[in-house]
Formats: C-alpha cells, sequence, structure tokens
C-alpha cells in the first residue's frame, strides 16, 4: 500500500518537474543544445586532432587513419567499474542501432589513461566485450604516459590523473567532416544520444 | 539502547517488527532484485544490478535506496561475497569518484540512486567471473536500519538497467 502511495508520489513529482513552471534539471537532458545534436554542441567545433600511438597489437597508430569517417574517441582505463564499460557499452549500442552504411563506417577508438596496467593484451581482452557483434572492431590504443597526455591534450580533454583513474569522461565523436561538432558525458540516455547523432555527421549526411 | 527506558520497550519492540519485514522482504527480493521489503521496513532497496565486468577483477553495484521512515538514515559500509574487497564510491564535489568517508546520507522520506558517474559499490578482486543470469549478495549496512541484504542481478554487458 505504502509502495503504491510512494509510486504515485513520484508519477505526481515527475510531472511536476516536466510541467512546472521552474522545471529541475534531470540529468544532462536540459543543458543547452548548438544545432542539430543531442549531445553537447561544441561551437566551434574541434578540429580531428593528429596523435600516433600503439595499438593492441603493437603496431603504430595514426588517428589520421581514422579521418574521413564518423569517429567516437574516448579515454578510459579497464581497471575501472564504473563510468568507463557504462560508456563502452553506450558507445557499442548505439553503433549497433545504427544503418548497416553508418555502423560499417564508425570508428570507436579507446585510448587508455592507465599506461602502467593496461597492455595492448589487456586492452584488447577488454574491447572484446563490447565491439563482439559489430562489423568494425573497436581501437585500443596505449603508449609512453607522456605520449597519452598529448593526446589528451589535441583532443583538447582534461589530462587525467591519479594513474590515468581520475579522467575526463568525454566522448567526442569526429564527424566526416574531421570536426567534431558534438560530445557526450555518461548520462541514462547517453546511448540514445550517441544514435540520434551519429548519421548527422556520417558521410551521407555532409555530402 | 544502554540503558532501558520505557520507550526502549516501544523501540525494542518496532525492532522486532521491522527486523520480521525484512527476513519476509527478503525472499522476492533475493528473486527479482527489485522492490523488496515489506511496507514496514524502514530500508528498502530496489532496481539493483551488476553489469556483466569486462575487467576480470572489478565490477560495480548499482540500486536505489528508500528511505521510508521519518529519520535520515545513513549507508555506512558495503560488503559484497563476489569479491575480496568492496567500498562505497561516492562523486566527489569535483566530479571525481572516491571512496566515501562518512557514508552516504538517506534523507527521512526520501530515495538515493547510485548510478553510473554518481555513485557505486565497488567490487574488487572478484572471487570468479561474473555472468549474467547470476546474482552477486551485498549487504548494506545503515546507521539506523542496520543490516539490509540484497540480491542484485548480473545483466548483459549491453543490457538496460532494470527499472
Amino acid at each position: 500500500m505504502r509502495r503504491a502511495v510512494l509510486l504515485l508520489a513520484l508519477v505526481l513529482l515527475a510531472g511536476c518537474s516536466s510541467g512546472g513552471a521552474k522545471p529541475k534539471p534531470s540529468d544532462l537532458n536540459n543543458q543547452p543544445q548548438a544545432g542539430p545534436y543531442q549531445g553537447f554542441g561544441l561551437v566551434p567545433p574541434l578540429p580531428r586532432p593528429s596523435f600516433t600511438l600503439t595499438d593492441t597489437t603493437g603496431k603504430r597508430f595514426s588517428f589520421s587513419q581514422t579521418a574521413g569517417h564518423p569517429t567516437l574517441l574516448y579515454f578510459g582505463y579497464t581497471h575501472c567499474p564504473d563510468i568507463c564499460p557504462t560508456t563502452m557499452a553506450d558507445i557499442a549500442q548505439a553503433v549497433a542501432e545504427q544503418p548497416a552504411a553508418v555502423r560499417s563506417q564508425t570508428q570507436v577508438v579507446f585510448v587508455t589513461t592507465d599506461v602502467k596496467r593496461d597492455t595492448g593484451h589487456v586492452i584488447a581482452a577488454w574491447l572484446r566485450h563490447f565491439d563482439t557483434d559489430l562489423p568494425t572492431k573497436f581501437v585500443g590504443l596505449t603508449g609512453t604516459q607522456a605520449q597519452i597526455d598529448a593526446a589528451q591534450a589535441a583532443a583538447h580533454v582534461v589530462l587525467a590523473e591519479d594513474g590515468g583513474q581520475t579522467h575526463a569522461a568525454d566522448v567526442l565523436l569526429y564527424g566526416a567532416d574531421d570536426y567534431a561538432h558534438v560530445k557526450y558525458l555518461q548520462s541514462d540516455n547517453e546511448s540514445d544520444q550517441i544514435a540520434h547523432d551519429l548519421p548527422l555527421v556520417s558521410k551521407e549526411a555532409s555530402s | 539502547m544502554n540503558r532501558l527506558r520505557p520507550s526502549a520497550f516501544v523501540a525494542a519492540a518496532v525492532a522486532v517488527v521491522g527486523f520480521a519485514g525484512l527476513i519476509r522482504g527478503a525472499v522476492p527480493q533475493a528473486v527479482s532484485g527489485g522492490l523488496g521489503g515489506a511496507a514496514t521496513d524502514p530500508i528498502v532497496v530496489s532496481g539493483a544490478y551488476v553489469r556483466e565486468p569486462a575487467s576480470p577483477d572489478v565490477a560495480a553495484a548499482y540500486f536505489t535506496v528508500y528511505n521510508t521512515t521519518g529519520t535520515d538514515d545513513t549507508l555506512i559500509s558495503v560488503a559484497s561475497g563476489a569479491g575480496e574487497s568492496a567500498a562505497l564510491m561516492i562523486e566527489d564535489a569535483s566530479g571525481g569518484m572516491q571512496e566515501s568517508a562518512a557514508g552516504l546520507r538517506i534523507p527521512a522520506h526520501s530515495s538515493v540512486t547510485l548510478k553510473p558517474g554518481k555513485g557505486h559499490v565497488m567490487i574488487e578482486h572478484l572471487v570468479g567471473t561474473l555472468r549474467p543470469g547470476q546474482y552477486v549478495n551485498l549487504e548494506l549496512d545503515f546507521a539506523n536500519a542496520g543490516p539490509v541484504n540484497v540480491s542484485a542481478p548480473v545483466i548483459a554487458i549491453n543490457a538496460e538497467p532494470p527499472r
């Protein structure tokens, strides 16, 4: 009985917050938007950065290899219980929902902020949890601390601290035009936001 | 409750009723991970889940805590059978995640939700692989309500959290 009352109260409260004169911001959804995007619009847009790191097979990987493709870039670490795996799952879900043309051209690049623990093997094993059903496998990158710092600086994200455990939660989405017009932060509907915006920055949209 | 005053008998009676409620509530809760307690429970935990971890040795548990009483309560410690250590991690003022030293306050007649980016129970040194369909046992210890047992289902890595 009390449960029913509690639920009713929650429903009423929810009704108030969306229809009231002074809406209460829920998560990130009421933040200002720029343009057609559901994520955080970037004005001015950020150019696709140039940096070279090492992929999970030990080969050099230049981020410019992703040029011309919609690309999601995220910095994090694998020994992360909370935001990092949730964010990667959100990204994977958003890519999986795309039409085949967008899905296959979308690149996802994960750069570790924990260079001590995240070897190529550790990153590869972690990423396979997310991209197994996707046509284009996620790219995992590591490097020296100086290289990782330089990559974060090039991407205009706040440099990670505490051995990489305190890091920017931003997911940057670069378009086929090689600019990031939008970025994302962890929220209940991050996946829906990315899924909405991906077609807008794909080749079909910008040509 | 070191000295027995007349009111202590009332409190003790309430406590007995409360514990009985917890035991009753533990049965459906263990099955569904959803709203568990009877109406008399001071603390009700719902929507508990653990996302299947991508890392071999660390996982996070999330849930909503309802304080049904008229007195603020505090989640002071957590324990889990799924790993060697468990810690309550709460978003700090700068947006980072810190182990909560003072515990998590649950205001009277209110709820607090631990969700990605806001807070979680970090379970480290997992004793085995966690797979969807399994359950993770949590013991949440509250300053007033005492220990509350929660059985959190492991959801697939790309699954929507239970509501």
